[in-house]
């Protein structure tokens, strides 16, 4: 993976307000950090990140302050509607130490369980590897050609190149080829985030004793 | 159709939907996902009329409803005079804020995809789009 150059600038204004300034103007915050070093507040081009997140690109030379750092992307922010960049943050590397880093894993091929009836599943859709930051993979790809029907691809499965290596247990399910889901979700399977308080009384549905009978509220 | 096992407590004041959601924005299962763009309650049989709208156009993929209806919501019968306390429960619904995904769908193509979840949004009573999984 090349590194590229970003330009960036170090940053005063801190604060929602400000940073409100900040975007109008076509910039964003950052901060890096890392290695041991204080944090850096600096601002960078919003359309400068758009155009390395769409070539894909993670290790950056930072210039800045009259001198320049080895920094990976760690994370953005994103707008939730608008998917505009909102903040994000460069972590110090140095660019001949290995770091652990997570890498997409793309699908090639058909499985033969989809003629089958059933489906593929992605259930990792990124591995955690080991690497130089130069030799990071901008993808890593595997074949699905001998998937079956409730069948699985593990990160052991996983083909990596020289200089790579994997971080995540090798029993990880990567993906796996399972039944249709016209017949598996004949029941809803939902995914709830918050349960519902665990000391608690019978739900409303259920408990109808208190229910007030008809003549009481026509008068 | 989904509504939760047992609740604390049966009957919850309406509330406000204020600002943007804040969890729950990211296609987390899938490769796409149906995004709200605007507030509102969405009833579990509306859920459930989304799901089999996105099952029937989409019966290779898999789908996950990100979504779970929590609040019930009272109303009183026909014809009643006010007063003489609250309402039954009528329905259950969750509680939309916009930014929230409430369907992912994996294992199709953008096309099918696009469709399925075009069938689902004309059930919804929200705005919403097409997202797909972000890839740093």
């Amino acid at each position: 993976m090349q590194v590229a150059r970003m330009k960036a600038e170090t940053r005063v204004a801190l604060g929602r307000n400000k940073l409100k300034g900040l975007r109008a103007q076509g910039w964003m915050p950052a901060v890096v950090y890392g290695e041991k070093k204080d944090t850096d507040s600096i601002s960078i081009s919003e359309w400068e990140l758009e155009q390395h997140i769409r070539h894909h690109h993670k290790i950056f030379q930072l210039e800045y302050a009259g001198g320049h750092q080895h920094a990976i992307l760690q994370d953005i922010q994103f707008d939730v509607l608008t998917d505009r960049p909102r903040h994000c943050d460069f972590r110090r590397i140095d660019l001949t130490k290995p770091i652990e880093v997570e890498v997409e894993v793309t699908l090639l091929g058909i499985a033969p369980g989809i003629a089958k009836g059933g489906t593929l599943v992605k259930d990792h859709a990124h591995v955690t590897v080991r690497c130089l930051p130069t030799e990071i993979p901008d993808a890593i790809e595997v074949s699905v050609a001998t998937l079956d029907l409730d069948m699985s691809l593990t990160a052991a499965d996983v083909p990596l190149p020289k200089g790579v290596e994997l971080v995540v247990d090798r029993d990880t399910v990567i993906c796996h080829v399972a039944k249709l889901v016209a017949q598996a979700a004949a029941a809803p399977a939902a995914v709830v985030e918050a349960a519902p308080a665990a000391d608690a009384a019978p739900a409303a549905g259920a408990a109808k004793k208190d229910e007030k009978k008809p003549d009481d509220k026509k008068k | 159709m989904l509504m939760p096992k047992r609740t604390k407590w049966r009957k919850q004041m309406r509330g406000k939907i204020r600002g943007i959601a804040t969890r729950g924005t990211e296609v987390a299962f899938g490769e796409y996902g149906l995004q709200a763009l605007e507030p509102g309650w969405l009833p579990a049989r509306v859920i459930e009329a989304g799901r089999v709208a996105a099952t029937r156009n989409a019966p290779e993929g898999k789908l996950w409803i990100r979504v779970f209806p929590h609040k019930s919501v009272t109303k009183k019968p026909a014809e009643t005079r006010m007063g003489t306390g609250k309402g039954d429960v009528d329905y259950w619904a969750a509680v939309i804020k916009p930014g929230v995904i409430l369907y992912e769908l994996d294992g199709v193509t953008e096309d099918v995809a696009k469709r399925a979840f075009n069938r689902v949004a004309h059930k919804l009573p929200m705005k919403c789009r097409l997202v797909r999984r972000r890839h740093l």
